[in-house]
């Protein structure tokens, strides 16, 4: 129906054979703008799902830790793929592969041990794994990496463990009655007169390049006479107000923290120069705001 | 003549009644000092104690206990704060590792004391103790009594010292003694045996087989696993953390203990005074009233062998004093149930103090327990998972025999 010889000199044009073809074509576009409108323009991911097993800081702690864990899984599975040509006889396909790079978890995977990464999901590219016939990446093929993986998830989770009787011990130190693990509960703020601290967006932001993404959950501590109640798990968000106390360390006491954060928040606790300590705060803070999603 | 050594008989009984009211005990108010050697041992030779609350001795439903003047929730109170007592001075020897009190059981303690309040109030102590280390052999199983004097609730001689310190002091020897009586392969194998215990609770399927029980109780090392067994490696690291999580709990204990001792150490001094008014008063009143029954019986005697009248009229005259020897006695034991019914109240005044910080303490435990097994049901998960992926062995096919590494004990 079209001339070719007027259509082939431009490139961006379509040729189509006949009417069929065409409609076809446009039925499958419209079929996948729609999917892509659907899915807010990204391709749809499956993550796995948290553990609804605990609340608070915990419930948190897990999902991230069970992020990380099948990432961790994905990006072994890969390796396994990799490394053995021919591979991948679980029959993954290629595109799964890019969920290899969701995590910044992919690091302690690599690592075998060392401090898990963070970070919110990505989205990689559709992978290319050769089909094949190799050993099954969740058999003992694939067992060292994934012992790396779980005993890291476990350093992880005894870490925060010590966090949470930490904190249970301060709070039963300060008097309050409260000395529970943290569970449940916001962030209550009491007789403040601070302005909300709303800085968490930017330096969510901010923080991009420590942890890969952010969400800047910006609820803020307020400003002078405030307390944290009930050792809650609310997000820390940005640096208070104008009118915070001088010792705005105190609003971040390793809620939730993980490793690196705790290390973070150790080193500046540790430190006795100001500007250094003040640095380290700022650090930690950074970090905190982005993996307060 | 069978008569007048009826009357004879009972004047005796009541002499030696009254003689024995008025024996004398000498209490010492301060304490001997616990022994103290543990600055000789090694880090190895230290062994972690836990501190079970003690059992309280009331039996559910017991009718007797008012009588008694048992109040359930005193003795509720007491079974933690006693407890602590004990914990505080074995830790004051320094003859053991950690001392920790153990609101909960847990396999990670290398010796364990059980205790049971056999009777408690401020005038006496009476404690049944058990001590049993790892293995399941038991250290010691023995009651421990004293008696407080009055000079131990004058806090110018007592002090802030308990006033039956000497009972935890005599227990704290006696655990010592027993420890010294074994010999260093012992203590290393209790050691070993509480770690494989708790090992075999988060992680059975790899450490099935290296203990064995007995059928009373008693474990046995059948076989150990490497020291750089990477599972044990695992193990001892949360074994640390069940370590931080009791730490806590005792933490918690303690805040309790300081917050009972000092209306505790009150209760204990007013019912010192009001038990001691109300045995004397008692025992008074069952003295006047035996010296009435005894006149009755005198004044009877006299009456049938009376061979004058006015030996008969003195025999009547007996009897007539006698009941109102008998009537003064029971004066006595009415004005006995005003100490009687201050000691309720001083139990009710305390309970009314105290019995909060209990609900606290327990809600705190059960909280933390709570969470804490959450966790540990993770541990085993992970746990699981990675032996899992060691072995190559799937669990859910059915446990295997484990694949990692063994030596046989050496003895």
């Amino acid at each position: 129906m079209l001339d070719e010889s007027m259509v082939n000199d431009d490139p961006t044009m379509l040729v189509f054979e006949d009417m069929k073809t065409m409609v076809e074509f446009l039925e499958d576009s419209v079929e996948l703008l729609s999917a892509v409108i659907e899915n807010g323009g990204l391709p749809q991911v499956d993550f796995p799902e948290p553990e609804p097993v605990l609340a608070g800081a915990r419930q948190r702690a897990n999902a991230r830790a069970a992020a990380r864990e099948a990432a961790a899984r994905q990006a072994a599975a890969e390796r396994a793929g990799a490394s053995q040509p021919g591979g991948a006889a679980s029959g993954q396909p290629g595109g799964q592969g890019g969920q290899g790079g969701q995590s910044g978890s992919a690091g302690a995977t690599a690592g075998g041990v060392g401090l898990p990464g963070v970070g919110l999901p990505g989205i990689g590219l559709p992978g290319v794994g050769l089909p094949g016939v190799g050993t099954p990446s969740t058999g003992t093929g694939g067992g060292g990496g994934r012992v790396a993986v779980l005993d890291a998830e476990l350093d992880s989770t005894l870490v925060g463990f010590e966090d949470e009787l930490a904190r249970a011990r301060r709070g039963l130190n300060k008097g309050d009655g409260a000395g529970s693990l943290p569970g449940d509960g916001d962030v209550s703020v009491e007789d403040g007169q601070g302005s909300a601290g709303g800085a968490g967006g930017s330096s969510a932001s901010s923080s991009a390049s420590v942890a890969g993404s952010g969400g800047g959950n910006g609820s803020g501590q307020q400003g002078n006479g405030t307390n944290v109640g009930g050792g809650g798990s609310g997000n820390l968000g940005g640096p208070k107000g104008a009118g915070g106390s001088n010792n705005r360390e105190e609003f971040y006491e390793g809620q939730d923290d993980d490793v690196v954060a705790r290390q973070l928040r150790e080193a500046a606790e540790a430190e006795t120069d100001p500007e250094l300590r003040a640095r380290l705060w700022e650090e930690y803070r950074n970090y905190k705001n982005a993996t307060s999603n | 003549m069978m008569h007048r050594i009826g009357s004879v008989g009972v004047v005796a009984v009541l002499l030696w009644t009254l003689g024995g009211c008025t024996s004398v005990t000498v209490i010492d108010a301060s304490s001997t000092p616990a022994r103290s050697v543990g600055a000789d041992f090694s880090e190895l030779q230290l062994l972690d104690v836990g501190v079970a609350l003690f059992d309280d001795g009331v039996e559910p439903g017991d009718q007797s206990l008012e009588k008694k003047f048992i109040d359930p929730k005193v003795r509720s109170a007491e079974s933690r704060y006693l407890a602590y007592n004990l914990r505080e001075t074995l830790e004051k020897t320094e003859n053991w590792g950690a001392v920790r009190i153990m609101p909960r059981e847990s396999r990670a303690i290398d010796l364990m004391v059980y205790g049971e309040i056999r009777s408690s109030t401020g005038v006496e102590l009476k404690l049944k103790v058990r001590a049993v280390d790892a293995t399941g052999d038991v250290w010691l199983d023995k009651t421990y009594e004293d008696l407080a004097s009055q000079l131990s609730y004058r806090e110018e001689i007592g002090g802030d010292e308990d006033a039956f310190q000497d009972i935890y002091n005599q227990i704290a020897d006696d655990l010592l003694d027993a420890y010294l009586e074994r010999d260093l392969a012992a203590i290393a194998r209790i050691r070993k045996t509480s770690l494989l215990y708790f090992a075999e609770d988060v992680a059975p399927y790899a450490f099935d087989g290296y203990l064995s029980e007995g059928k009373r109780g008693t474990r046995t090392i059948e076989r150990l696993p490497t020291d750089d067994d990477p599972m044990l490696g695992r193990v001892r690291k949360i074994r640390e953390r069940e370590y931080m999580f009791v730490d806590l709990l005792d933490e918690h204990y303690k805040s309790f203990h300081t917050q009972m001792m000092q209306p505790y150490s009150d209760w204990r001094r007013y019912t010192y005074k009001e038990i001691l008014a109300l045995q004397d008063l008692r025992r008074a009143a069952m003295a006047t009233k035996l010296i009435g029954a005894a006149t009755i019986i005198g004044g009877v005697a006299v009456q049938n062998n009376a061979e004058t009248r006015g030996t008969a009229n003195a025999g009547t005259a007996a009897v007539l004093g006698g009941a109102g020897i008998i009537a003064a006695g029971f004066s006595l034991g009415a004005q006995s149930k005003i100490h009687a019914t201050a000691l309720r109240e001083l139990d009710d005044s305390f309970t009314a103090e105290v019995q909060p910080l209990v609900v606290e303490v327990e809600g705190e435990t059960t909280e933390l327990t709570g969470t804490a097994e959450q966790q540990y049901d993770e541990w085993r998960r992970l746990l699981r998972a990675i032996y899992e992926q060691e072995t190559g062995i799937d669990l859910e096919d059915g446990e295997s025999e484990p694949a990692l590494p063994e030596i046989k004990v050496d003895e």
